[in-house]
Order: C-alpha cells, then sequence, then structure tokens
C-alpha cells in the first residue's frame, strides 16, 4: 500500500504477477444476479397489462406461478454463476484487459492513458465486504468500456491511483512544450481533495419536489379523464364499490371534494416517489476537486464515483425548471464528450453525469470558475433573438394545424369550432414563451445561450473548445438580414436562430479566428 | 433584455482573414448524382408497374386502377425530388482556407458549415463504384461530438480530392496532433 503511493510510473506494484489472468471474487455473482435482475424488471414493465389480466388465473393455479417464478430465479442464478465463471482480467504494460461474455464474448483491451474516466461504484451488496467495482471509460466507442466487477475496494482504490498517476506522468511529458495556462503546476500530489460542494437532504427533498414532471404528465392525461375513470370505475366495482350510484345519489360539493382529494392524493405520491428517487440518487453528495479534476460521490443505496478532469468539460448548463425558478435554485451540469454521455445513458443510469442538484447561483458560480475561468453564466444579460422567431413558428407550424382542424371542425359537427381557436391561442402563448426565453451573448473567451420554454437552460460555451461552426440562412432570412448560428462542441450541438446577420458573421469570424490562431486542446 | 453589444473583436490580425469564397464541385457530379438517382427510383417504379400488371396472379381490375394512379403519384413526387435534388447538389461548393475548410450547400436554407482543420480528428476519401467510373472522390472529415452531422464534400475530381487531403494532413496543426 505505502509503496503505491510513491508516484512512480507502471502498474508492477499493483499487480505482481502481471501476465496472468485472475478472476474476480465469487461476490462477482451477486452483480450479474443485480444486473439480470434490473433486467427482468424492465421487461417486467411490458408484461404487466398481461400480469393484470391473468390475476384471477394465477390467483387459481398458485402452483403454476410459483413454479415459473422459481424457474426464472433458477435460470437467473445459474448464468450469473455462469458469467462470473468466465469472467477474467489481467494488468500488464499499462492497458487493462478484460474477458467476458457467455454468448458472445468480449475481449476489451484499454491502454492507460485511453482511459478518461475511472469510476468506483459500491452497491450495497458489496460494502458489507468492502468490495467495489470499477467502471473504465475511454472517450470513444461503446464497446471499449471495460469493467472490473468485485474487486477488494482497497485495491480498486489503488488500483485508480495508479492509472491517474500514470496517465499525468504521460501527460506531463506530452505537455512540457505546451504552456498550459489553466494548470500552472501541472502534477501535485494527486490525493489532494477539496470538498467543493455537498447537498443536504432538504437540498435534495427541494431537488425530487422542483424535479419532478408530475404536473406535466397530468395535464398530458386530462384529454382522457372519462376513460380513465370509466376503467376505474369498472376495477372498482369488481371489487365492491359501486361509483356510480355514488355519482348519482352524493351531493355535488362531497364529489368534488373527494375528487380534489384524490387528485392531491396522486400529485402527493407522485411527489413522494419523486423526492425518494432524488434522495436515493444523490444522498451524502459530495463534490470536491483536485488541481485538476472533479469528483463526484453520492448514493444512497449504491454508491457511485465519477471523476471527470476539468480540460474535458465542454459545456457548463444551469438548468431551471419551472419550480426551480420559484425557488431561485438551478441544477448544474458539466458535460464531457458525447460519446461518454451516451455510453453511461446506456448503463441505464443518469447518475454517471457531473451533476449538482438544487444549488444557488453563486454556487454555480464558483463551481463552473474552476473550469472555465472568468465566465459570467450567472449574472449574464441575454441578448433576445429576432421576433421572426414569432411569425417564423406560428406560419409554418401552427397555422397549418389550425387550419386542418378549422376544416375539420367546419366538415364536422363532433368538433367544436372551440378547439382550433383554443389550440391557436396556446400554440401561440407555447411559442411566443419560447421566443421570450431565447437569447445569446459573446465575450472574448465564451458564448453564452439561454432557451427554454416553463424552465431555463443557460449554457456557457468555450469559445476555443469549439470544434466546428455553421452559419445559415434561408431566403426569407436574408432579405429580413437575419441569419441562424450552429456551433458544434464534443459534447453535442447548440443553436442560436435568427439573430441579426451581421452580428452572425462576426461571430462566426471570431469563433474562427479564436479557435484557429490560439489551437488550444479541448481535451 | 436588449443590451448594447459591444466587442472589441475587430482586430488587425482578425481583419486580415478574407471569408470564404464558394469553389463549385466538379461539373459533372450534379448530372452524374441526378442520373443515378434518376435510374434508381425508375427501376424501383417500374418494378412495381411490373408487379402490379404481372398476367400471372391478376389483381381485381379495381385495385389494379388504384394502384397504378398511386404509382403515378409517387412518380410525380419523385420527379419533384430528383429535379430539386439536381439543383440542391449543384448548388454545393467548398473553399480551403489556410486554417480551416467549409462546406457551402443548401437551396432553400444555404448552410455555409466551417471545420477548422486543428479540430480535425481524421479524413477519408471514399469512392464508390460509380465515383470510380467517372474519376470522382468525397472527401470525409471527422471531428469529435456530434456524430449525426457529418463533414463531407462530394463530387471533387480524384486530383483535388487527394490534394486537399494532402494539403490538410500536411497542415501544422495535424501534425502536432499526430
Amino acid at each position: 500500500m505505502a509503496n503505491s503511493l510513491s508516484p512512480q510510473p507502471g502498474v508492477k506494484t499493483v499487480d505482481e504477477n502481471s501476465d496472468n489472468w485472475h478472476r474476480v471474487s465469487p461476490l462477482a455473482i451477486l452483480y450479474y444476479i443485480e444486473k439480470l435482475f434490473i433486467i427482468l424488471l424492465n421487461n417486467l414493465f411490458y408484461m404487466l397489462p398481461a400480469l393484470f389480466v391473468l390475476w384471477d388465473k394465477i390467483q387459481a393455479n398458485p402452483w403454476i406461478a410459483t413454479g415459473i417464478i422459481s424457474g426464472i430465479l433458477g435460470l437467473i442464478s445459474f448464468f450469473s454463476v455462469w458469467s462470473f465463471m468466465v469472467f477474467r482480467y489481467r494488468l500488464s504494460e499499462g492497458t487493462v484487459e478484460v474477458k467476458s461474455g457467455i454468448f458472445s464474448k468480449k475481449h476489451v483491451n484499454l491502454p492507460f492513458n485511453r482511459i478518461q474516466n475511472v469510476k468506483i461504484e459500491q452497491p450495497f451488496y458489496y460494502r458489507f465486504f468492502n468490495f467495489s467495482s470499477m467502471a473504465f471509460d475511454s472517450g470513444g466507442s461503446l464497446s471499449q468500456e471495460a469493467r472490473l466487477i468485485a474487486l477488494p475496494l482497497s485495491f480498486a482504490k489503488r488500483l485508480q491511483l495508479e492509472i491517474n498517476e500514470y496517465k499525468s506522468s504521460i501527460a506531463y511529458e506530452a505537455s512540457v512544450n505546451e504552456d498550459n495556462l489553466e494548470q500552472g503546476k501541472a502534477s501535485s500530489n494527486p490525493a489532494d481533495e477539496i470538498i467543493e460542494n455537498t447537498r443536504s437532504i432538504s437540498d435534495l427533498i427541494l431537488h425530487g419536489i422542483t424535479s419532478n414532471r408530475i404536473y406535466i404528465i397530468l395535464a398530458a392525461l386530462a384529454p382522457f379523464v372519462d376513460d380513465i375513470f370509466s376503467f376505474l370505475g369498472e376495477k372498482l366495482e369488481g371489487v365492491g364499490i359501486d361509483v356510480q350510484s355514488h355519482l348519482a345519489n352524493d351531493p355535488i360539493w362531497q364529489i368534488g371534494i373527494f375528487a380534489i382529494s384524490l387528485f392531491l392524493l396522486v400529485v402527493g405520491l407522485m411527489t413522494m416517489l419523486s423526492i425518494i428517487g432524488a434522495i436515493i440518487i444523490f444522498y451524502g453528495y459530495t463534490l470536491s476537486r483536485t488541481h485538476d479534476k472533479y469528483i463526484r460521490r453520492s448514493g444512497l443505496i449504491t454508491k457511485h464515483e465519477v471523476s471527470v478532469p476539468l480540460s474535458r468539460i465542454q459545456v457548463a448548463v444551469m438548468k431551471q425548471d419551472l419550480l426551480d425558478i420559484l425557488f431561485g435554485r438551478f441544477n448544474l451540469r458539466l458535460d464531457q464528450l458525447n460519446a461518454q454521455i451516451s455510453t453511461m445513458n446506456a448503463g441505464g443510469t443518469d447518475t454517471s453525469k457531473l451533476l449538482v442538484p438544487s444549488v444557488f447561483a453563486y454556487e454555480c458560480r464558483d463551481i463552473i470558475e474552476r473550469v472555465f475561468p472568468n465566465h459570467q453564466l450567472h449574472d449574464i444579460d441575454f441578448i433576445a433573438i429576432s421576433k421572426r422567431f414569432i411569425t417564423r413558428y406560428l406560419s409554418f407550424i401552427v397555422l397549418p394545424i389550425t387550419a386542418i382542424l378549422s376544416y375539420s371542425s367546419f366538415h364536422n359537427d363532433g368538433l367544436s369550432p372551440l378547439v382550433p381557436v383554443g389550440v391557436f391561442i396556446g400554440l401561440t402563448g407555447l411559442v411566443y414563451g419560447r421566443w421570450l426565453r431565447w437569447g445569446y451573448q459573446v465575450n472574448r473567451h465564451y458564448i453564452y445561450i439561454q432557451k427554454g420554454l416553463l424552465g431555463r437552460d443557460k449554457y456557457c460555451l468555450p469559445i476555443t473548445k469549439i470544434q466546428k461552426i455553421t452559419f445559415s440562412q434561408s431566403y426569407f432570412m436574408k432579405k429580413n438580414q437575419l441569419a441562424s448560428l450552429k456551433i458544434y462542441l464534443g459534447s453535442g450541438s447548440y443553436n442560436i436562430p435568427l439573430i441579426d446577420q451581421e452580428h452572425a458573421q462576426s461571430i462566426y469570424d471570431y469563433v474562427l479566428y479564436k479557435v484557429e490562431s490560439e489551437a488550444k486542446s479541448w481535451m | 433584455m436588449e443590451t448594447p453589444f459591444t466587442n472589441a473583436i475587430l482586430d488587425v490580425q482578425h481583419s486580415q482573414i478574407t471569408s470564404p469564397v464558394k469553389t463549385p464541385l466538379d461539373a459533372h457530379y450534379a448530372i452524374v448524382d441526378t442520373a443515378v438517382s434518376t435510374v434508381f427510383w425508375s427501376v424501383l417504379l417500374i418494378i412495381a408497374l411490373c408487379v402490379v400488371m404481372q398476367p400471372l396472379w391478376p389483381i381485381p381490375q379495381a385495385g389494379r386502377d388504384i394502384a397504378i394512379n398511386i404509382i403515378i403519384g409517387i412518380s410525380a413526387v419523385v420527379t419533384l425530388i430528383v429535379v430539386f435534388g439536381y439543383f440542391a447538389e449543384k448548388a454545393k461548393g467548398y473553399c480551403v482556407r489556410e486554417q480551416d475548410i467549409t462546406l457551402f450547400k443548401g437551396l432553400i436554407f444555404n448552410k455555409i458549415i466551417t471545420q477548422p482543420i486543428c479540430r480535425i480528428q481524421h479524413i477519408e476519401v471514399k469512392r464508390g463504384p460509380i465515383d470510380r467510373k467517372v474519376g470522382l472522390a468525397k472527401l470525409h472529415v471527422f471531428s469529435a461530438g456530434d456524430i449525426s452531422q457529418t463533414f463531407e464534400i462530394p463530387g471533387l475530381a480524384l486530383e483535388t480530392a487527394n490534394s486537399i487531403r494532402n494539403e490538410i494532413l500536411a497542415h501544422k496543426e495535424m501534425q502536432h496532433h499526430g
């Protein structure tokens, strides 16, 4: 343990006989059981309607159900043991090699210097034994993600340290002749972590409340209220509650109160779920930083750890949902490469993003400051985009929809003429709200974009990291001296629609000038 | 919301940059491309017509009429698309400057996409069978990030494509990254 802390490149210290393939601890079986179980649960979700229909039959023959369930459990255990048996890993000459897979064999070979992120996870079933699993992200494609399951925690931590040291020693050699302004001293002790931010339970509860979108779901369900109630009515009748007779006999106020309390119950229940979700994901949240990294740790059941080098961060986003605006909180997101984000999503957890939930503007300012010095995302004034934005969406989307609806309501008695009028007013309101939120601003080092509809998202794009830029203009836009810009970063593309043509041209020129003349590394 | 924009970005060096100017693609390209899509659609529509008209498993007359009307309708739309495609391909162009490479495209929406050479990850000269026949090539430029939007200059004469590629590979920033 002690000798591994000395800054010495190579991995020999971690693994003595490095040419052999190793098995992991049998605890890996638990990992596979969990994984298969999650897959099963995900698919069960689609089978729920069938279960609901067949419920009576299952009740009648419990033995068959027991048989099926125990069969499934047996299969899960069988495949978990098998997966564990075929899993091998090897650490040699600065690479991680992993062999895995039953039917489709997979052999991943990942050199340390290609590893972008080392993530240590501790699911609850590993915690009793002090074990952990490690995930290595490479910048590239999905198939190049390696995972070492079931390693002792101390070993995992040592390996993580080794990899980081190995990488920083290589990077240091490579960047000696580059004058790196952001990181004055290249490699200090990598263990010097400073805690930048923590989140209390009340923050998380607030995050749960604001991030839940129940009101949107309810609004979407509104047109089907009749169907839902008649369906529920039938089901309740089956249980012995006759809704129809209650509706017919009880006074209106009683039904009204009943409906309101039912509504509040649903909202409350969904909010509770959302709060519980937020607490499970973000419990014990800490964001700490070393000289060149942000490290995020959180999780109630499974502890996640994500470490992101500051230089890899491509964009900072301050997101606010409607309720966040009321409470004055932001969700801060620092995005890396696109490929990595999709890797994480494919893993089924967006817990791996560098997200700071429900923080105040000044905290956002401080956290972003480390990544993008002298940014002004938190208090910049945005320039509005052209009002033509409204005209464009009205004429190309809202009016055609309204026209079709009016036509069908004119020829069809079932459709009240109020519908097209309502739709028109509603959509126009949305377009107007969208326009109201759009804004942009540029200064020497950053481009800022604001957009949103109910919520509000603010983006900070560092100009030196831009990959390419598109200037586009239609015939009508040219006539009105407007143009749109699309900016591509490693993390994705960002639009600035319908702004003054000359300003767009000068931003386009300036971006290219800045990127090309400075040619700074974007990774 | 409306704040006056002051931003001193115009310095001496900057004003020396000239805006990219469109160089048209190879003169044959738009015709070749249109010919290919015309042949493709014609074959498809003729097959559809044969299926409808074949005597082995006769389709009732009413169904046949409907099918033929549908085919005529599709042909009209396809003709429009092909004609539009001809002019759209003809409108494409490119520009190679010292520090970047630009693609011009669009008939209704004019797009100017500029890729700084220092951000190029790798570069490919691609030639399909038809390209080989007529001596054309596509230049495919890759950078990090949004994979959905590829940067591809079609319809270059092979020598032009190769010399652009060599020019880019010889750029000092590319050598720097290896």
